[in-house]
């Protein structure tokens, strides 16, 4: 009996320590400036001028989930996702959102560099314009951005920005990018990806906006 | 008398001969600044060379980079855009290192190691398949290889140097398997230390900036900044290694000129020693500087 009840106080107390740890990291607040991981996931936020805060409301139930809410910034970029990205199928659901400029997957690959977007949310065009391609039910139209002598991961770089825009996408629903069927595209046109390094579902907004996103993805 | 003449003459003989031959085999003294190399094959296991039987001759290269006192001193101006005289000079085209390089050759009385033509455009510096002619500049430069003047490293030297050489320990970045032990990079090297994903404005509000130079651990060889801080130039166009081979010194044309080691605003990865970085020979930026080299 005494040991029935040793076990008992065993696992109460694990469940304890997990409900706190899970507790603990989906209370994380994250001031301006922060990066780290949450729930299996890689988050970044970055801010400048005014003030931002991201926290991760439902991270607990799921895992990809962050909010962040800003106020008067000259530039936020925020977002959650992978460390190393690939061409996945990417899952996403932004439940709100308002003050933004464009709300994209967003990663790099090097050899070749490239820093590239495919914007859900709002508006980013650079660069030439170079057709479209259909992914997902929608239409998604293609720049690229050459970038001579620039910051970039590698440092001082000639690179490519590649930009699919589409910026269609509402809240409160799921929706998919099938990110391979933006790469192939790329590659047909000549514009070809390396290895790759992060890839996040990405908010920014700048020039002195105030608003918020809450966004999960999977 | 003549009797007692030719012991002394075997003497005098033999002690100009004794002289003549620690003449030959003193040890040439390593020029000021530098480390002494010594050859071999690639002990670092994790190197682009290793197993692939290239060689690599003695050579000296520098302990730290360039500086910015340094490239004064020589050149007269600074063209850096974070100012001090314990700063690695940035801001230089490949162009830029090499004429430094003769300059200072000059300057110290030694042999100049490159030729520089500015009226010929070089053949062999072939248009972006990408981007067209960023280069302009496209000088035509050959090289004096048995001058003794200043130079930079072959991408085969460099990567034999910041592996150790003989006696590399195999260590991803240079000197150590912990990039903040040795290298100043993105996360490290501004105000803050910044972690997670790497994004340009982060970098900049932050400060990230270069550092003196020689104030993280060298590696091996007793060598400086090879991973982090600036990057550096290399000699090389871009293009496949080699197999096989004694000194290489890259391939015979190409679009974009070797860096090697990573700088302030670099990723961990690319400031390993195994990674190969590119830019045309024109482009400069504030994370991109070189260190010289000398023929044994």
């Amino acid at each position: 009996m005494r040991s029935i009840r040793l076990i008992f106080r065993v696992v109460l107390t694990m469940l304890v320590i997990a409900g706190c740890a899970a507790a603990a990291a989906n209370a994380q607040t994250v001031y301006n400036n922060g990066t780290g991981s949450n729930n299996g996931y890689y988050y970044s936020l970055y801010s400048s001028g005014g003030s931002a805060t991201m926290t991760f409301p439902s991270a607990s139930q799921y895992h990809g989930n962050y909010a962040i809410s800003w106020s008067g910034v000259n530039d936020v970029v925020g977002g959650k996702g992978w460390s190393t990205g690939s061409a996945q199928s990417i899952g996403y659901n932004v439940g709100s959102a308002s003050g933004y400029n464009c709300i994209s997957i967003y990663g790099w690959t090097t050899n070749p560099l490239v820093e590239y977007y495919i914007v859900e949310f709002g508006s980013n065009q650079n660069g030439s314009y170079k057709g479209s391609v259909s992914s997902d039910g929608h239409t998604y139209s293609t720049y690229e951005h050459q970038q001579v002598n620039q910051p970039s991961i590698q440092g001082t770089a000639t690179f490519e920005q590649y930009l699919d825009n589409w910026g269609g996408s509402s809240t409160g629903s799921n929706h998919t990018v099938t990110t391979s069927n933006h790469f192939n595209h790329w590659k047909s046109l000549g514009m070809n990806m390396g290895s790759f390094n992060y890839q996040i579902l990405a908010a920014e907004a700048w020039g002195g906006r105030s608003g918020s996103v809450n966004a999960t993805v999977w | 008398m003549k009797k007692r003449m030719v012991p002394a003459a075997l003497a005098i003989a033999a002690i100009l001969a004794a002289a003549g031959a620690a003449a030959k085999e003193a040890p040439q003294k390593t020029p000021g600044g530098m480390v002494l190399v010594r050859g071999g094959v690639f002990k670092d296991t994790k190197s682009n060379y290793f197993g692939k039987d290239v060689t690599i001759p003695s050579f000296y290269i520098g302990r730290y980079d360039v500086t910015q006192k340094e490239w004064k001193t020589v050149m007269g101006n600074n063209p850096s855009k974070f100012a001090g005289d314990d700063l690695p000079v940035e801001m230089v085209s490949w162009y830029d290192s090499i004429e430094y390089c003769n300059r200072r050759s000059l300057k110290e009385g030694l042999k100049p190691y490159y030729r520089i033509d500015k009226t010929r455009k070089d053949p062999n510096n072939k248009p972006d398949p990408h981007f067209g002619d960023l280069d302009r500049i496209k000088w035509t430069v050959t090289t004096n290889r048995n001058a003794n003047g200043y130079r930079l490293p072959t991408e085969a030297e460099w990567e034999y140097a910041a592996s150790g050489g003989q006696l590399s320990r195999s260590f991803t970045y240079s000197g150590s398997e912990d990039v903040n032990e040795v290298a100043w990079y993105w996360r490290n090297s501004g105000d803050m230390q910044l972690a997670g994903f790497w994004n340009w404005p982060a970098l900049r509000e932050n400060h990230d900036r270069t550092h003196p130079v020689g104030l993280k651990k060298p590696n091996e060889l007793g060598l400086y900044d090879l991973s982090g801080n600036v990057r550096e130039w290399c000699w090389d166009w871009y293009g496949d290694l080699p197999d096989r081979a004694r000194n290489p010194q890259g391939s015979a044309s190409g679009y974009r000129r070797v860096w090697r080691g990573g700088g302030w605003m670099s990723g961990a990865a690319f400031t390993a020693v195994a990674f190969r970085g590119n830019l045309a020979a024109n482009g400069a930026g504030p994370d991109q500087g070189f260190r010289v080299c000398r023929n044994k």
